[in-house]
């Protein structure tokens, strides 16, 4: 999963190097909109929808990969 | 309605009726808006669509007793929002412009605020509206749910209501609706004040209708426009939507930040409504993809050509240019950025590639364009010239405006309207100069207003109200610092006086630890933009002025 979201936040972003307590604004320096950017990929990938309320609480990659799991999503 | 002074070949409407009736007389069937489902699909309305749905609602709020009421529009965008939009104007009601990226707290508070007594919704704010139909502080007595839903909760969904205006026009029963006066007010718009409670700024139809005329003045829009300003505020609404329908347009609506990349891609505009925070998205995201082609350093000497050769009126590397933009961009050739600051290494950019970036400047008390580029004349680092019909004049640096589309007051709160508002002249708070020919330009603020990339602003009292709550902090100051490297190019950071009793025994890595816990807490009701990235601590309390408030400027 972590390299799933590394993929995606690269594709986005051009950033690479994550590590599980990677928090997307403190160290990859991201603005609002490529959070949400990244977040749309991820409902394109795993056909979710994820509210915006819940993108506030997703600080760090762990944070995503958890939330990910709670809504059922698996790495195919 | 139609004023017969019009300038400038452009009608000049006085109320929203009068120019819903008059875009659909004159476009018809031209398609006036497209937005994509989460699924990709396409759909559309034409010009004509857009004001019989909105003339059905209409009917239907008439015969179920609405007319006149304060409506409230608790939504993402969506072609809804607009007929509801246009429906409860039509019917005499003012319509509550609600900030949907609000805590469930603070949306419940504005419509408190607001007095709205209807409100549309789409499903993911029904459960935080509920509630209010039970409270007996609020004047909230019915809601309406837009987009896809059940229906549970709410008194009809948009597709029932819909159908009882068709039936009502069909049959011939509906009502005719209530007479609009011009200076009737149209818009209840949510500004940032410097308080922690936000102020409601209150427009006519007048005042919108004649922003909307005179920016069409200036600016020309191509044929496909694409925004993902949010609605609710008056610069994504009036200015994107509204200009965009006055002048014919074709609109891509996106709803979602989380589409708008791909959204963009699939509109495939030529002329975009932005903030400078999408603005430096597309344009980092356009560098990422050279980078990944190896053609960075061809096309950064391509750049550098053309820019020398401009100074020189020599057409230097136009044509590797042309090829760049119409790889990377399409058909894109203007862009609209507004809300802001904008770095201006990256306009020079896309002027270089043949997108014209016109920068303008706005405020939701001024309905909100001031001033803003034209199409044939875009003078660098200005924000363009004032609009026709504002006086400007500049007191002590400060920007003051007066004309008709200065706002009708702050509702409820005369105080502060009295403070800003002086025989007509608006004081917009923000400081600027004037060159030998009118052009506009900023250089700062007057008021304690943080303002970010993606163009919304915030009083940091308000982040201080919800900190200072808190049993360690005996006194608290937010600011914000431009960085250039962290959320929305500004840093929040808050300073905190811990309290000397709640802390006796603790070590200052105790403090900040428990002190870093509460305020992630905090932060999870916030959005992304809004939330506290840092937090310091300090051993004396802070000095205060006369009527102790915090000296702001000495710390920041």
């Amino acid at each position: 999963m972590l390299q799933l979201i590394e993929d995606i936040v690269s594709e986005v972003t051009g950033k690479t190097g994550l590590t599980y307590d990677t928090d997307f604004v403190q160290d990859l320096a991201l603005n609002s909109f490529d959070v949400m950017n990244i977040i749309g990929k991820f409902e394109d990938h795993f056909d979710i929808e994820i509210p915006t309320r819940d993108v506030w609480q997703l600080h760090q990659v762990k944070d995503v990969i958890a939330y990910l799991a709670r809504r059922g999503c698996t790495e195919p | 309605m139609i004023n017969a002074e019009s300038s400038g070949g452009l009608p000049l409407y006085l109320t929203i009726p009068a120019f819903l009736t008059g875009i659909a007389e004159a476009y018809g069937n031209r398609t006036a808006l497209t937005w994509f489902t989460r699924k990709k699909e396409k759909l559309s309305c034409t010009y004509r669509e857009l004001a019989d749905r909105s003339a059905r609602l209409c009917s239907t709020l008439c015969v179920r007793g609405l007319a006149g009421k304060r409506v409230a529009l608790v939504g993402e965008n969506s072609a809804d929002w607009l007929v509801a939009f246009f429906a409860a104007l039509s019917c005499g009601c003012a319509v509550v412009c609600t900030d949907t990226e609000q805590s469930d707290d603070t949306i419940r508070d504005m419509l408190r605020a607001a007095d709205a007594q209807v409100v549309f919704l789409s499903s993911p704010f029904v459960s935080i509206c509920t509630s209010l139909l039970h409270e007996p502080d609020t004047k909230v007595e019915t809601l309406f749910l837009m987009g896809g839903g059940d229906g549970t909760d709410v008194s009809a969904t948009m597709p029932d209501l819909l159908e009882q205006g068709y039936d009502l026009i069909c049959t011939g029963t509906a009502p005719t609706p209530p007479a609009i006066q011009p200076d009737q007010t149209a818009e209840f718009v949510f500004t940032s004040g410097t308080t922690s409670r936000s102020k409601i700024v209150m427009l006519s139809h007048r005042a919108i209708l004649q922003n909307v005329h005179d920016a069409s003045v200036y600016v020309c829009l191509y044929e496909k426009v694409f925004t993902s300003l949010p609605f609710y505020h008056a610069y994504g609404l009036n200015c994107a939507v509204l200009c965009s329908l006055y002048q014919g347009a074709h609109l891509y609506i996106n709803g979602n930040l989380k589409n708008t990349s791909r959204d963009l891609q699939l509109a495939q505009p030529d002329t975009i409504f932005a903030v400078p925070l999408l603005v430096e998205a597309i344009h980092n995201q356009f560098w990422v993809n050279v980078e990944r082609t190896g053609k960075t350093m061809q096309l950064r000497r391509g750049m550098k050509l053309a820019s020398v050769g401009r100074r020189f009126h020599i057409p230097l590397g136009r044509h590797l240019l042309e090829d760049v933009r119409r790889k990377a961009f399409g058909r894109m050739r203007l862009i609209i950025c507004g809300g802001a600051h904008l770095n201006q290494d990256i306009l020079k950019e896309f002027d270089l590639m043949g997108i014209a970036l016109l920068q303008g400047y706005g405020i939701t008390e001024c309905s909100p364009l001031i001033s803003v580029n034209c199409n044939a004349e875009n003078r660098l680092g200005s924000v363009g010239c004032p609009l026709e019909s504002f006086e400007l004049s500049l007191v002590d640096g400060e920007i003051w405006v007066r004309g008709p589309a200065v706002m009708q007051g702050y509702y409820k709160d005369s105080k502060q309207t009295e403070e800003v508002l002086q025989d007509g002249w608006f004081k917009t708070g923000d400081l600027g100069y004037q060159d030998k020919d009118g052009f506009l330009y900023l250089t700062g603020r007057k008021k304690n207003l943080i303002v970010f990339k993606n163009g919304k602003k915030l009083s940091p009292e308000k982040l201080e109200a919800l900190l200072a709550p808190l049993p360690l902090v005996k006194e608290v100051m937010v600011y914000g610092t431009a960085n250039g490297s962290s959320t929305d190019d500004v840093k929040l950071t808050a300073c905190i006086f811990p309290d000397p009793k709640q802390t006796e025994g603790m070590s200052s890595y105790d403090i900040l630890s428990r002190l870093h816990y509460e305020v992630d807490q905090i932060n999870a009701r916030l959005p992304v933009y809004q939330q506290i990235q840092m937090i310091t601590i300090r051993e004396n309390e802070f000095d205060k002025t006369a009527t102790k408030k915090i000296k702001r400027y000495d710390l920041q």
